[in-house]
């Protein structure tokens, strides 16, 4: 025991990343927009699963309501601007925010980078194998009652399509910045 | 009692296709201008892609204001009854198209606050990525229409 190292005086341990300060503008837009795009598709897939009552126009009706009446219902018109407009609002407070909060969670350009391109994967893919399974199997009466049935086709397509789809990607980045 | 737009749909159906060609068509070639010549030059493949963003969302806005008589007059009288595929075919077309929005004005920020050719890395790739989604989104949503039409048109 005496190196240098022994002999140095204790130092209080550092809370703050070494990059504390150094969150560039560019950083904190490219962040925003991508949490925009994050946010915005998760609710738009999971309002539906988690069965928000949105309103619905009836066009033989001319007529929105939240209540069911007769005639075709369209969701669509409401199921946009409901994800739309708080994607947009939690954004613009992440990007004032973005300063202060980059002392406490990750702000990095590739991380959102990447978090945004695998939520968009997700979403596309969701709603491929939601849809498809229940217009396309249910529907048609082509649910299987053993293993090796319908679903489990659509569960590895949509499997398949999204690894390609995820492996274009990472190839596009390699081809370009190789 | 009549559909909203009913008299003039077809007008709107007909913009619809012919804008999402012009949108498809130029987010392919920026993406392959992207893949081909981005360590040359990015402003044809920046060029193309604005045209295609933009497209998109006008091809979006023209599909909105046409739905109302598909749902009636296609869906609800023909799909929904006789081909529930097609319907289903139809729904994953509405739901991928509105992420392809989210993706676009997405992009369209990155238009306004980035100087795309000469910024960072990350930012660059996350750009060429979120094209890429997008021209997959236009490309999916271009055969689903066409066959969507062919089965039964508005």
């Amino acid at each position: 025991m005496g190196s240098e190292e022994s002999k140095q005086p204790y130092q209080k341990e550092v809370l703050v990343k070494p990059e504390h300060g150094k969150l560039t503008k560019d950083a904190q837009i490219f962040a925003a927009v991508n949490l925009f795009m994050i946010i915005a598709v998760f609710i738009y897939a999971f309002s539906g699963l988690a069965g928000i009552n949105l309103p619905r126009y009836y066009p033989t009706l001319n007529q929105w309501s939240i209540a069911a009446l007769e005639g075709p219902a369209m969701g669509f018109f409401a199921k946009v601007p409901f994800a739309l407009i708080p994607a947009t609002t939690i954004a613009i407070i992440f990007y004032l925010a973005a300063p202060w909060l980059q002392a406490h969670i990750e702000i990095r350009l590739k991380t959102f980078k990447n978090f945004s391109t695998m939520a968009i994967l997700f979403g596309m893919m969701f709603f491929v194998v939601e849809e498809w399974h229940s217009w396309g199997i249910v529907k048609q009466k082509l649910e299987g009652s053993g293993f090796f049935n319908a679903e489990l086709n659509l569960l590895i397509i949509s499997t398949a399509v999204f690894l390609l789809l995820g492996l274009v990607i990472l190839a596009i980045e390699k081809k370009i910045y190789d | 009692m009549a559909l909203f737009l009913e008299s003039i749909v077809r007008i709107f159906f007909g913009l619809h296709g012919f804008i999402s060609i012009i949108t498809l068509a130029t987010l392919a070639g920026g993406v392959w201008l992207f893949y081909r010549r981005a360590k040359i030059d990015w402003n044809a493949g920046l060029m193309l892609s604005k045209i295609g963003i933009l497209g998109y969302i006008l091809t979006f806005l023209m599909g909105l204001l046409i739905y109302p008589v598909f749902r009636v007059k296609v869906r609800a009288e023909y799909f929904d009854p006789n081909l529930p595929w097609a319907t289903g075919l139809f729904e994953i077309k509405e739901h991928i198209g509105a992420i392809g929005l989210f993706i676009a004005i997405g992009l369209l920020a990155y238009y306004l606050a980035f100087d795309i050719g000469q910024t960072q890395k990350p930012i660059r790739q996350s750009f060429i990525n979120l094209i890429f989604l997008l021209f997959t989104i236009t490309l999916f949503t271009a055969i689903a229409g066409v066959i969507l039409v062919g089965l039964r048109g508005i």
